[in-house]
């Protein structure tokens, strides 16, 4: 599949077309793609549990792979060989969860007049959570190729693939599945199946 | 402006804290589903319970809470930190306190006047 928006375009472009209102309604979340409609919905539980077969199904193949890692062997290796301390960055994440509990709790204290103190402690507290985001950021790319998370992977494209309908009649309300099975999703060069996956991923909020 | 902030902003707002008040009360449905609730219908209802909570305090009159507290989201969440711990405080305080109990109730004797002999307790939380 061909990657033509980054994932973070992405991201930007279904938080600024839907509004949380219309997504408050129902389980499904609506957005637009090459001015058609479509949707992304909840899966059921019968795709879930089918997602779930995938991932474990993913996991072992990939374990077959020598090349391939399981997370704490990745770490390990990360350590050892690219000199990058997961652990310690993850320690990093909770002295700056540690510091912004602080930060509330100074800021809990402050009158409604203190409109200064106040700002500078919100502009602290932002800037230590953009550091924040940076570090989890940072982990999540040295994890990325570890074996649960290709499978993990693996099982949130199914659910993209198996969850997307596209509105073909918009006065009878009809909609239908915009890929037949998994392979179709795969084989789709489009920015459809990433738009897809975002859209799953806002709606699970994960 | 992102789904949760604006999540957030619905869940404070008289309407929703209304309309959440009369689901729980009349039945009223919140969404067009019962089931299968997605992240956001769950993630919204957290945030109605937070602001419905958040109201009961200000009607109670606790410390710290004001009407332009519960307006903005930074202030918010320092209150919410605050009450967090104050209650994390209360629940080890009664844990020790139901502990002194269950020691007590375990060696009765030793609590009679002029009967006191020396008990190791351990104390710690858990």
């Amino acid at each position: 599949m061909e990657q033509q928006l980054s994932w973070n375009e992405i991201q930007k472009e279904l938080d600024t077309t839907v509004l949380a209102e219309d997504l408050i309604k129902d389980n499904k979340f609506p957005f637009i793609y090459n001015k058609e409609m479509y949707l992304v919905r909840m899966p059921n539980q019968a795709e879930i549990a089918e997602a779930r077969a995938i991932y474990n199904a993913r996991k072992n193949k990939l374990s077959l792979v020598a090349e391939n890692m399981f997370e704490k062997k990745l770490r390990k290796v990360l350590k050892e060989v690219q000199d990058v301390d997961i652990e310690q960055l993850e320690k990093d994440v909770e002295t700056i969860d540690i510091q912004i509990v602080q930060i509330e709790l100074s800021g809990n204290k402050l009158k409604d007049s203190e409109e200064t103190a106040i700002q500078n402690l919100k502009t602290k507290k932002e800037n230590l959570w953009n550091h924040r985001r940076e570090l989890t950021d940072e982990i999540a790319g040295y994890l990325a190729p570890s074996i649960e998370n290709q499978a993990k992977d693996e099982q949130y494209n199914y659910l993209a693939a198996v969850c997307t309908e596209k509105c073909v009649d918009k006065k009878e309300n009809k909609w239908e599945s915009v890929w037949k099975d998994f392979e179709g999703y795969k084989k789709d060069s489009s920015t459809l199946p990433y738009m897809a996956l975002g859209a799953l991923t806002k709606l699970l909020l994960q | 402006m992102n789904i949760d902030l604006q999540l957030r902003a619905m869940a404070k707002s008289a309407k929703y804290q209304m309309l959440y008040r009369a689901s729980k009360e009349n039945g009223i449905h919140l969404f067009n589903n019962s089931f299968d609730l997605s992240g956001i219908q769950l993630r919204f209802l957290t945030w109605l319970q937070i602001y419905e909570s958040l109201y009961e305090d200000l009607a109670q009159q606790k410390d710290f809470i004001s009407e332009k507290k519960i307006q903005d989201n930074f202030r918010c969440d320092c209150y919410l930190t605050y009450r967090k711990k104050i209650n994390e405080f209360e629940w080890k305080k009664q844990k020790q306190e139901e502990k002194k109990r269950q020691i007590k109730e375990r060696h009765p004797k030793r609590h009679q006047k002029g009967n006191m002999v020396p008990i190791e307790v351990d104390l710690r939380s858990e």
